[in-house]
């Protein structure tokens, strides 16, 4: 199973679909649904046999483009697709041949940014992803989301030009887009050079991954778009994009400074997206200014991986716990109310899987970043990772009391898909894999 | 075996989820009769020959690729022995308590798995997990109560005693860089007092210690009674288990007596115990909502363990842990009592109620019992473990805890005095209710069981906790089956027994010799005043602001209330986050601005630092 086939099955069918309006939504679903196995497949060869390299056209990197596919890569290949596909059923019927297209061109770029291992791809597999991604935000028509998918799109050009400049900048001093190729040899480039470099890739992709205080798209883009959209965009492009920070910062610039920028980075995100969610009336926007939050706990994981195996476990858990959970409250927030058994179960589950309560994924997630950080001495991270917590359970407490038993309309097959993606948060916090995924990582141990 | 049990409850709460609330209820009574059995047979490794099973006592149960570990340990012997049997009683109370099956089961079972895991865990993550578990699994039963407050305050305030006692467990391993509480040896320096301290106040939230009881009186007067009388029986005392756990197992106390040379901060628990006794009790005086009333007495009578334990004499610690286990018992016969009378009226006003003894004769004795214990009233068990209390209060010259806890002792009787005579006896204002259904009485009587044992032989309760004292280096007092030494005196059931009956003699003769006469229910004998605030149809006795007098005067002192101190801190956090939200100013402008600034700053973080 070639894992290339990830990023060509939905390219293609994505351009296939205007031929066959009508049935576009089933050929998407069909195209989700074989990608998911093939993503299955592949972390099952990643599970078992670690890190797989695959050569794209014939020529060996690092001239070739390559593709890099390592433990967490396979695990967030298979969560975007898997969750894809579920969310996919959850919007239903509500989608048309544009829609659906859209939709398989976002899951190929994330797919895409997560499994290259060129940096050059990367940046491709961004702006196919962000265009599919203002489009979809802005395909509820109103004011709203038009106003959602604007912002979006200035900030997302202004991103992408820096990561470009980031990329043409490595590559005017070390003639290489390879990633591990730029890793072995990042000591020879000019220091100058390198920290602009650095300065720019962090600031384009971002953007993209929410970070304070590039974000300023995330509320009203998240407030515009149908929940299904914003359930896609909290696990696919956002995941994909704060992985590609994970990879350029553990693996090409594990350095100490970039360790204690992208740390204070990760707190000051934490802080705010928590602080701002407390009292925001709007649920899409409490739920936005809450992944807000989230982005800055994974970002300080990705700080702390540098030096802490611990804390890569944690990369692992809290992005899982993030997607199941915050998908499935996106998808709830498109009716005020969680009425019939099912939804009650969404809302409940989520919740808990979002606040990190075991065995939910996300209290390993946060077990291991304290584990980290405490091992590191850093007593005021930990202090402070409490401290948005308790805002963060105060605000969900105040939502589940506001929406619990209300009336709602969903159709029954969203509200099953709903109940199943918050279940993974679960699945994934009681079986090993995880675990055992993260200890083959190789990420900033200085390996590939 | 053990691993049988946890799995049976897990097997139990995901099939209660969906069948109907007699099957469900019967279910959850059959699956915990298994633990109970285990009880038992474990009690063997203690010195009681009840029976012989050979039940294993430790496993482990992998899950996400660490494994838990658990054993039955003496302390946690002990502690099941008051937290387990709560459960089937309880129960068979629900079984025609409730009239549909939505969510009581499923998550009761849950509660009482991750309580199991609490008390049996060896190393810090296994209670750390039960511990998160145990708390949304009762935060979904109080959250059936549909109640504002009740559901935010329990939501955050466990929150907060959660990232507490993490905090505790992570600088612990940092110290120890291990997780093995047989292998943690706290240090005597600024982060292991830290350590000791924000645990010890994590687990205060979860037992109701004065101040950090706020959410307490919203949770226990709002959900529903067979729920709130395994909280307040059962789930408080696993915040002792944490605090007994970290004082006495984990020499916490020590290292707290060695860092702080001058002040006694052991001293310091004991005082926020009796203050703790003092003011719910006075709080409780105030109340006319009956779950109030005992929520508040819950907060009181709990906090006589922190004080035992604070003092941390033998004992002291044996008094406290006496009165962990009646409190277990008695409170969660009276919240169940509380359910019984409002399923047949309708009512929790005290005010509202009257008589309901004369037609509810069986729930009337339960209650008076619980009540006899609760209050300390000699020859019942409560009198012995207080007893104990007051005794090494004295003996270890704590001059302001022992007056206080003896104060706070009378009141426990006079607003208890007001369930019986406000509630059960007084003006028959339900002439036509029924009895408890028998299920209900059941559970009652069956609760009482254990007080009537530990009234006639208290030296059993210091046989049974023998080895968990010895566990946490704590010598045991000498005692046999009837009377217990202590170094002042000693407590001897056989003579408190006759010295009751002789006072008895006196009080019988008067009772007899002198002429009744049947008073009117607007008579002030009671030396109460007439209620002219009520119209004339409320009868003036303990039924309504008996203690008027003392509420005028008491009753500002406690005017805004401790939750409005955490109010107004959660309303400071709204005024910052309404200013960070300003930050998103909506302008894509602003925001193409912060970008750049952004890449600036950091730009210049990478060349010039």
């Amino acid at each position: 199973m070639h894992p290339v086939l990830l990023i060509a099955i939905p390219l293609l069918v994505a351009f296939i679909i205007p031929l066959f309006k009508k049935y576009g939504p089933s050929i998407a679903l069909g195209a989700l649904a074989l990608n998911t196995g093939i993503s299955i497949a592949l972390f099952s060869v990643v599970y078992s046999t670690g890190t797989v390299h695959e050569i794209i056209a014939g020529f060996a990197p690092p001239i070739g483009i390559f593709l890099a596919v390592d433990s967490l890569s396979a695990l967030l290949a298979m969560i975007i697709n898997l969750f894809a596909l579920i969310n996919f059923m959850a919007i239903g019927k509500a989608s048309e041949y544009k829609f659906s297209m859209l939709y398989l061109l976002a899951v190929a770029g994330s797919t895409g940014i997560v499994i290259t291992g060129d940096i050059f791809n990367m940046f491709v597999f961004f702006e196919i992803t962000a265009v599919a991604s203002y489009a979809l935000v802005a395909s509820r028509k109103d004011k709203k989301s038009m106003e959602g998918a604007i912002k979006y799109m200035i900030l997302g050009s202004l991103g992408s030009i820096f990561i470009l400049i980031g990329i043409a900048l490595i590559y005017s001093q070390l003639k290489s887009l390879n990633i591990y190729d730029i890793a072995s040899r990042i000591s020879t480039m000019d220091a100058k050079i390198k920290w602009a470099s650095v300065a720019m890739l962090l600031t384009g992709i971002g953007v993209e991954a929410e970070i304070f205080p590039l974000n300023g798209w995330v509320p009203d883009a998240y407030q515009g778009a149908s929940g299904g959209v914003a359930s896609l965009l909290s696990f696919g492009p956002s995941k994909a994009a704060i992985y590609a920070i994970a990879r350029i910062m553990l693996v090409i610039f594990p350095l100490q400074k970039v360790y204690y920028l992208v740390l204070t980075i990760g707190v000051i995100t934490l802080l705010i997206g928590e602080l701002a969610a407390l009292k925001q009336e709007n649920v899409k926007r409490m739920l936005a200014y809450s992944s807000i939050g989230q982005m800055g706990l994974i970002t300080i994981a990705i700080a702390m991986g540098m030096n802490e195996k611990n804390a890569i476990l944690a990369i692992f858990f809290l992005m899982v716990s993030h997607a199941s959970s915050k998908a499935s409250l996106f998808l709830l927030s498109d009716s005020s109310g969680m009425g019939s058994a099912a939804t009650k179960y969404t809302g409940i589950v989520s919740v808990l899987g979002i606040v990190g309560m075991p065995p939910f994924a996300g209290f390993w997630g946060k077990w291991y970043l304290l584990m980290a950080a405490i091992n590191g001495n850093m007593l005021w991270v930990i202090v402070l990772i409490f401290f948005s917590g308790i805002v963060e359970a105060a605000y969900f407490a105040r939502y589940l009391h506001r929406y619990y038993g209300n009336e709602e309309s969903f159709s029954r097959l969203t509200k099953y898909s709903m109940a199943v993606l918050a279940t993974m948060s679960l699945i994934f916090g009681l079986l090993p894999l995880i675990y055992e995924m993260g200890l083959k990582t190789l990420f900033g141990m200085g390996g590939v | 075996m053990l691993d049988i049990i946890l799995a049976e409850i897990l097997v139990a709460a995901i099939i209660t989820f969906f069948v109907g609330r007699k099957l469900a209820a019967i279910i959850a009574m059959a699956v915990s009769i298994l633990p109970l059995i285990a009880l038992l047979d474990w009690a063997s490794l203690y010195g009681f020959n009840i029976i012989h099973l050979g039940i294993e006592k430790s496993i482990s149960i992998p899950i996400a690729g660490v494994s838990l570990n658990l054993a039955i340990t003496p302390l946690g012997w002990f502690f099941a022995l008051m937290i387990i049997p709560l459960f089937p009683a309880i129960m068979l109370f629900s079984y025609s308590f409730y009239k549909k099956n939505d969510g009581f089961y499923p998550f009761m079972l849950l509660a009482l798995l991750s309580s199991i895991g609490i008390i049996m865990a060896k190393d810090m993550l296994t209670f750390f997990l039960f511990w998160e578990m145990m708390s949304w699994s009762s935060f979904l039963l109080v959250y059936r109560s549909r109640d504002k407050e009740a559901v935010m305050s329990y939501f955050i305030f466990s929150s907060l005693s959660a990232f507490l006692i993490f905090l505790g467990i992570l600088i612990i391993y940092q110290q120890n860089a291990s997780l093995l509480l047989s292998s943690i040896n706290i240090e005597s320096n600024a982060y292991g007092v830290v350590a000791i301290i924000s645990l010890i106040a994590g687990f205060a939230i979860k037992s109701v210690l004065m101040p950090l009881h706020a959410w307490a009186p919203y949770v226990y007067s709002k959900s529903d009674e067979p729920f709130v009388a395994f909280l307040a029986g059962g789930l408080s005392k696993l915040g002792y288990y944490g605090m007994f756990l970290i004082l006495f197992i984990l020499a916490g106390a020590k290292v707290l007596e060695t860092y702080f040379t001058n002040l006694s901060p052991n001293y310091i628990l004991a005082v926020f115990g009796a203050l703790s006794a003092f003011i719910a009790t006075l709080i409780a005086f105030m109340q006319d909502d009956m779950r109030k009333l005992l929520a508040y007495s819950s907060i009181g009578q709990l906090g006589y363990i922190a004080i035992g334990f604070g003092i941390g004499t033998p004992l002291a610690v044996s008094g406290a842990l006496f009165q962990a286990f009646n409190h277990a018992f008695f409170k969660a016969v009276l919240f169940l009592a509380a359910g019984a009378v409002a399923y047949r009226t309708g009512k929790w006003k005290i005010s509202e109620l009257g008589g309901v003894g004369y037609r509810m004769p069986f729930t009337f004795m339960a209650t008076l019992f619980a009540i006899f214990t609760l209050a300390a009233i000699p020859i019942t068990s409560g009198f012995a473990a207080k007893w104990l209390l007051y005794e090494s209060a004295i003996d270890a010259k704590y001059i302001f805890v022992a007056p206080i806890m003896l104060i706070a002792g009378v009141g426990a009787f006079l607003y208890s005095f007001r369930i019986l005579y406000g509630v059960f006896l007084g003006e028959n204002r339900y002439p036509n209710i029924k009895e408890a259904p028998k299920s209900m009485v059941a559970a009652m009587f069956i609760l009482v069981m254990p007080l009537l044992i530990f009234l006639i032989f208290p030296g059993y309760m210091l046989d049974m906790m023998h080895d968990a004292l010895i566990s946490g280096n704590i010598a045991t007092l000498n005692h046999n089956a009837f009377v217990i030494e202590t170094s002042l005196a000693s407590y001897n059931t056989i003579a408190v027994i006759v010295a009751l009956m002789i006072a008895l003699i006196p009080a019988i003769l008067i009772y007899k010799t002198r002429k009744h006469r049947v008073v009117d229910f607007m008579d002030n004998y009671l030396a109460g005043e007439l209620p002219e605030l009520y119209d004339n149809k409320i009868s003036m006795h303990a039924a309504s602001r008996f203690y008027k007098p003392i509420e005028e005067i008491i009753g500002p002192y406690f005017e805004p209330g401790t939750m409005s101190y955490y109010m107004a801190i959660y309303r400071g956090l709204k005024a910052i986050s309404d200013a960070v939200r300003k930050i998103y100013t909506g302008k894509a402008g602003d925001y193409a601005i912060y970008v750049t600034l952004f890449l600036l700053i950091i730009m210049g973080w990478f060349i010039w630092m």
